[in-house]
């Protein structure tokens, strides 16, 4: 007897969502740190300002002074985000999906996931480091101030967008 | 993706590519998608999230990029038996449907699904391996560290089981 096709399969079989994708990753990448939440937003709203890279991420993540998309096919992505306090700016690799977006550059990694719960949204963001000393560098992320400041400052952008949209 | 592609994303992410392991898991996810939803059932996600985990933080080990998906097939197996073997301890066998579906010419993926519940975590684990992956007695027997002759007789015991299910 062979394998059944995927055509012809009716065993169950399951997928993983955004959420668990991410903290599938964040326990294999060391000094990981990631915080989770329920944003009282909708979903669309949600991941439209926590995906505007040119507009709304330098209002969301305090260390990106900006970030220009420089290319585009499918559903990757190259972005130059600037960092302000280092003087640097850096090449983001971008894999951007409905509430999927995993980040990396040379330095750093930053993830998204987000995924609809009744009216409200389940976010998780992802953080880590590239460097040495990314361990301690994750204790420090993994204190939760940052990202949990960001994950407030999404859903606050998201109600902005939503009330905004609502009165015009 | 080719295999040239998937040895170079395997090498990429055993050096700590985290662009790449996300690659993997697109690339894996239907594998252990199907063995875990089949195996585990209901705990099919947590089954495959634990998989896709112990994959991605044993990458390193994986000496043959080309074995991954055989590797990541025996990492999910038996996954998905201890995750349904957990679940199964702590339910009581009284919780289990007393109806069974009535006889159909085409099996629907409830009806499957309701027949694979009947089954212990063992049994549909050699199932799945055999009719839905294809794998001969003798593999079916290494993967999951079972004599032969043991494989056979679960293999009967749960075929027998399924036709049972379908003559009611």
């Amino acid at each position: 007897m062979g394998a059944v096709s995927a055509a012809q399969n009716p065993y169950p079989s399951v997928e993983l969502d955004p959420i668990r994708r991410l903290h599938a990753l964040a326990a294999a990448i060391p000094g990981a740190a990631v915080a989770e939440r329920v944003l009282d937003a909708p979903f669309e709203a949600v991941w439209e300002v926590a995906t505007d890279f040119e507009e709304g991420v330098p209002k969301i993540e305090i260390f990106v002074g900006s970030a220009r998309i420089l290319s585009r096919e499918g559903d990757r992505l190259e972005v130059a985000v600037k960092y302000p306090i280092v003087g640097t700016t850096e090449r983001l690799d971008v894999v951007l999906r409905p509430g999927w977006c995993w980040m990396q550059s040379g330095t750093a990694v930053a993830a998204m996931a987000a995924r609809p719960e009744g009216d409200k949204t389940r976010f998780a963001h992802l953080e880590a480091f590239r460097i040495p000393g990314r361990r301690v560098l994750g204790r420090l992320l993994a204190a939760k101030i940052v990202l949990v400041r960001e994950l407030q400052r999404i859903e606050r952008l998201a109600q902005d967008r939503l009330r905004a949209s609502q009165s015009s | 993706m080719s295999e040239e592609e998937l040895a170079a994303t395997v090498l990429a992410a055993q050096r700590g590519d985290t662009m790449a392991m996300d690659a993997l898991i697109d690339e894996l996810m239907p594998y252990v998608g199907k063995i875990c939803g089949a195996i585990a059932l209901e705990n099919g996600e947590d089954a495959a999230q634990n998989a896709m985990i112990a994959v991605l933080r044993n990458l390193r080990k994986l000496r043959e990029p080309a074995a991954l998906r055989g590797w990541a097939r025996t990492i999910a197996t038996r996954e998905a038996v201890r995750v349904a073997t957990q679940d199964r301890q702590r339910r009581f066998v009284s919780e289990l449907p007393d109806q069974v579906p009535a006889p159909v010419e085409i099996a629907t993926n409830v009806e499957v699904r309701d027949q694979l519940a009947r089954l212990e975590p063992e049994q549909r684990a050699v199932l799945v391996l055999r009719d839905l992956e294809g794998l001969r007695e003798e593999e079916v027997a290494d993967l999951l560290a079972l004599p032969t002759g043991t494989v056979k007789s679960r293999l009967h015991r749960a075929r027998a089981q399924f036709r049972k299910g379908w003559a009611q």
